[in-house]
């Protein structure tokens, strides 16, 4: 992927795509901190620019260049080269292991002036612990023959704070026909934190460690993700950028959601209650990016949901840890004012998204109930199944 | 929600006949590896702006109706009108406000103060069918738009008086601001107080419509020229910079937000492949319905055709060969029934840099295959 390192046209397509730069007057933007930087850096006098740290990693710069420079990526070499304060780079050493810092989950309990010693955001919600409240065979018997077996990547943030998604994606895979494993056992990281926060050797040695735990589940046919980010990270950085594939292919949960059994849709489609019921979906950037946008409508469509309304904003501001990071706070907020805005004329009464952080971050800022498509998906089959209950 | 046309590329032409094809009750997705070129585009559209001695021209319909019997594609002139204004309702649609389009070409002005013509522009952009004294408006650090130099070539041009303004700097002003970055500060609240304050402060000439860079704003940008109008009781309007092109960027969130709205999924990747009824994308994904190629116009996704009729590779410029589908060059885009009908590309003989005919290709390509496609799915029922 490093082959079109050099190949910027300074066409400024990236910058016009650029969430930062709409919010945020001082951010260089994508061009100067990335393919600029980089041609500055091969001619040896090389400065690292102010508010590098600055960049969501939210790649719809490199998605928008007409000529495949990685310029997130050339960004993510150039935080890289900052040296900030040494309480910044402690803070950034935990948020860069979020497999690590999630096994603590009290971190919602952390005083206001601990979080400004650390350099956490007060602004921003940490996240509370979910736990499953359902037993696993709830949703009654499978719809149809066994499909195969798909692993359920158990990411850093749910296996942390959603126990209840993993549990509710785990069943409806069941209920389609998937004999579920959940993976890699213990919980390893797909290295997207670490990259985004400007640290590439630790993300590739993240990535390493996940690979080889993964190794170990060779009847596996596909993986199934859970986060639009680790999604992204396993399928095309570790191919890209790390020089590993992932051991079985990767599939997003809302993409194997498409293809549940028409049964499963039928049986969505009686519970008539939704039909009015007004949804707003926010396809993550990182999924954007990655696969593309409309998948979330769709889904919200067909299980029944007829009002729904897509998200305007190209990205929310959580990316990861960024809105955690108290000198990101303010961009953060702003970043997701524009949902704010969207979801005060349309008055949703949930909202679909494909991130943990995500979720937290929308609906603290818009007050609205934010979840997971498997959260909404397990939540309408509940009601399907009150509705058939003599 | 089986799909039933996939278009390849998400510049213009891609959105315009996604557009029109979901207008027809169809259900189409959108491919795409980059962004497509709108952003780099001030908005307007040119329908035929010079004739072949390089004079401007005024009536552009004259102008195509005298070669009707030659132009490609064959016939669809005919429709020229009708494609307008069905431009028009649909960016009005979008919330992208559109003169309606009258019998011939308008004057704009250059951020180097010359007049040209074009046909169809969003109204935020000045345009005129006479030009008249000016005032042009200028900010801090925008090297595109001189409002002392661009005043002197106007009044050399027109013989109208241009008066120049040029405003301090906002308090959160910085020295690498482009256009951009002052269009998201006057998007914001905060961004429009100051310039209200401003130019409440300010003794305007006592006439000529008020003329700045196009830096007003992006998504608030319609309603904040109306303000300004209103306030300052005159027409205020923009000129287009080069880029980043802020004009474009507007039209490109309006149009991607009217599709996402009416359901059409946006699905990232580069295609590998793609055969008449799918596209297989580089990481393997399928995506099965009518395909059109919407891809190779000013970034060349991948071809790209020259005035001369010349298919070349857009990156390594090496020219291709189309064996049997010659008439690719020809048109600007394949029958269908040829394997798959291509939109938005350079026609043969034409040539948009010289004659200002960028937006007639793009319509007539468009409505060629839209109309073929409409056809076939009225005669089978299907849009395969």
């Amino acid at each position: 992927m490093w082959s079109g390192v050099d190949a910027c046209l300074k066409c400024t397509l990236c910058i016009t795509q650029c969430p930062v730069v709409s919010v945020n007057p001082d951010f260089p933007g994508p061009k100067a901190l990335g393919p600029e930087w980089y041609r500055q850096k091969q001619r040896g006098g090389v400065a690292t620019l102010p508010h590098v740290d600055d960049c969501t990693f939210c790649q719809l710069c490199e998605a928008a260049c007409p000529v495949e420079v990685p310029i997130a990526h050339l960004i993510a070499l150039h935080k890289a080269a900052a040296t900030p304060p040494l309480r910044i780079r402690v803070r950034d050493g935990i948020l860069a292991r979020p497999h690590r810092a999630a096994r603590w989950t009290r971190w919602a309990g952390t005083s206001r002036v601990m979080r400004k010693v650390g350099g956490i955001s007060g602004k921003t919600s940490l996240p509370r612990p979910r736990r499953a409240r359902w037993s696993p065979s709830s949703l009654g018997q499978p719809l149809g023959p066994c499909q195969g077996r798909v692993g359920l990547f158990v990411d850093c943030y749910s296996a942390g704070y959603d126990g209840e998604v993993v549990e509710q994606a785990s069943q409806l895979l069941t209920l389609w026909g998937f004999n579920v494993t959940l993976m890699p056992q213990g919980s390893h990281c797909c290295g997207a934190a670490a990259y985004a926060a400007g640290k590439p050797q630790l993300a590739e040695r993240e990535a390493r460690e996940t690979w080889s735990a993964m190794e170990r589940f060779q009847d596996v046919d596909f993986l199934v993700t859970l986060n639009a980010t680790c999604d992204a990270t396993l399928r095309d950085e570790w191919p890209d950028y790390f020089g590993i594939e992932p051991p079985m292919p990767v599939v997003p949960f809302d993409e194997m959601a498409l293809r549940a059994p028409q049964e499963f849709w039928n049986r969505l489609g009686r519970v008539s209650s939704s039909a009015e019921v007004r949804i707003m979906t926010h396809t993550t950037c990182r999924g954007q990016v990655a696969r593309g946008d409309g998948h979330l409508g769709e889904l919200a469509h067909r299980a029944g949901f007829h009002r729904v309304e897509p998200s305007d904003a190209p990205c929310c501001g959580a990316a990861g840890a960024y809105a955690f990071k108290i000198e990101h706070e303010d961009t953060a907020q702003q970043l997701v004012a524009r949902l704010v805005e969207q979801s005060s004329h349309v008055r949703p009464q949930g909202i679909f998204t494909d991130s943990g952080t995500c979720a937290l971050h929308i609906e603290q800022a818009t007050q609205v109930k934010t979840r997971h498509p498997a959260y909404w998906l397990y939540r309408q089959y509940l009601e399907y199944q009150k509705g058939e209950a003599p | 929600m089986a799909t039933d046309l996939v278009v390849v590329g998400r510049g213009p032409a891609g959105l315009l006949l996604s557009s029109l094809a979901v207008q027809a009750g169809a259900a189409v997705s959108v491919v795409a590896d980059g962004l497509g070129t709108l952003p780099l585009w001030g908005g307007q559209w040119d329908f035929r702006s010079y004739d072949t001695d390089g004079a401007p021209i005024t009536d552009p319909y004259a102008w195509w109706r005298a070669r009707e019997p030659h132009t490609s594609p064959p016939g669809v002139t005919r429709g020229w009108l009708a494609y307008w204004q069905h431009l028009a309702a649909l960016w009005t649609e979008m919330g992208i406000a559109v003169n309606p389009p009258g019998p011939n070409n308008q004057w704009t002005v250059t951020p180097l103060g010359h007049l040209r013509p074009t046909y169809l522009a969003p109204s935020w952009q000045y345009t005129t069918d006479k030009p008249s004294p000016v005032i042009f408006v200028g900010v801090p650090g925008l090297t595109d738009f001189v409002p002392t130099a661009m005043a002197r070539v106007y009044e050399w041009a027109t013989g109208a008086t241009a008066y120049t303004m040029m405003l301090e700097t906002p308090p959160a002003w910085r020295e690498t601001w482009n256009a951009l970055n002052w269009a998201w500060f006057l998007d914001a609240p905060g961004g429009q107080e100051w310039l209200m304050r401003v130019l409440r402060g300010r003794s305007l000439p006592s006439e000529g419509p008020l003329l700045f860079p196009q830096i007003l704003g992006v998504d608030h940008a319609q309603a904040f020229i109306a303000e300004l109008a209103k306030t300052l009781s005159r027409r205020v309007a923009e000129v287009p910079l080069p880029p980043v092109s802020v004009g474009g960027i507007r039209v490109q969130r309006r149009w991607d937000r009217w599709l996402r709205h009416h359901a059409v999924p946006f699905i990232s990747g580069r295609v590998h492949r793609a055969e008449p009824d799918q596209v297989v994308l580089a990481d393997g994904r399928k995506v099965t319905a009518r395909v059109v190629l919407a891809t190779g116009g000013v970034l060349g996704g991948g071809l790209l055709v020259e005035a001369d009729g010349t298919v070349r590779d857009a990156v390594t410029g090496v020219a291709v060969s189309f064996g049997e589908h010659d008439d690719l060059a020809t048109v600007g885009y394949l029958e269908t029934t040829g394997p798959i009908p291509v939109v938005g590309r350079m026609v043969k003989g034409w040539n948009p840099d010289q004659y200002g005919e960028g937006g007639a290709m793009i319509l007539s390509t468009v409505h060629a295959v839209h109309q073929r496609l409409m056809r076939h799915s009225l005669e089978t029922g299907t849009w395969r």
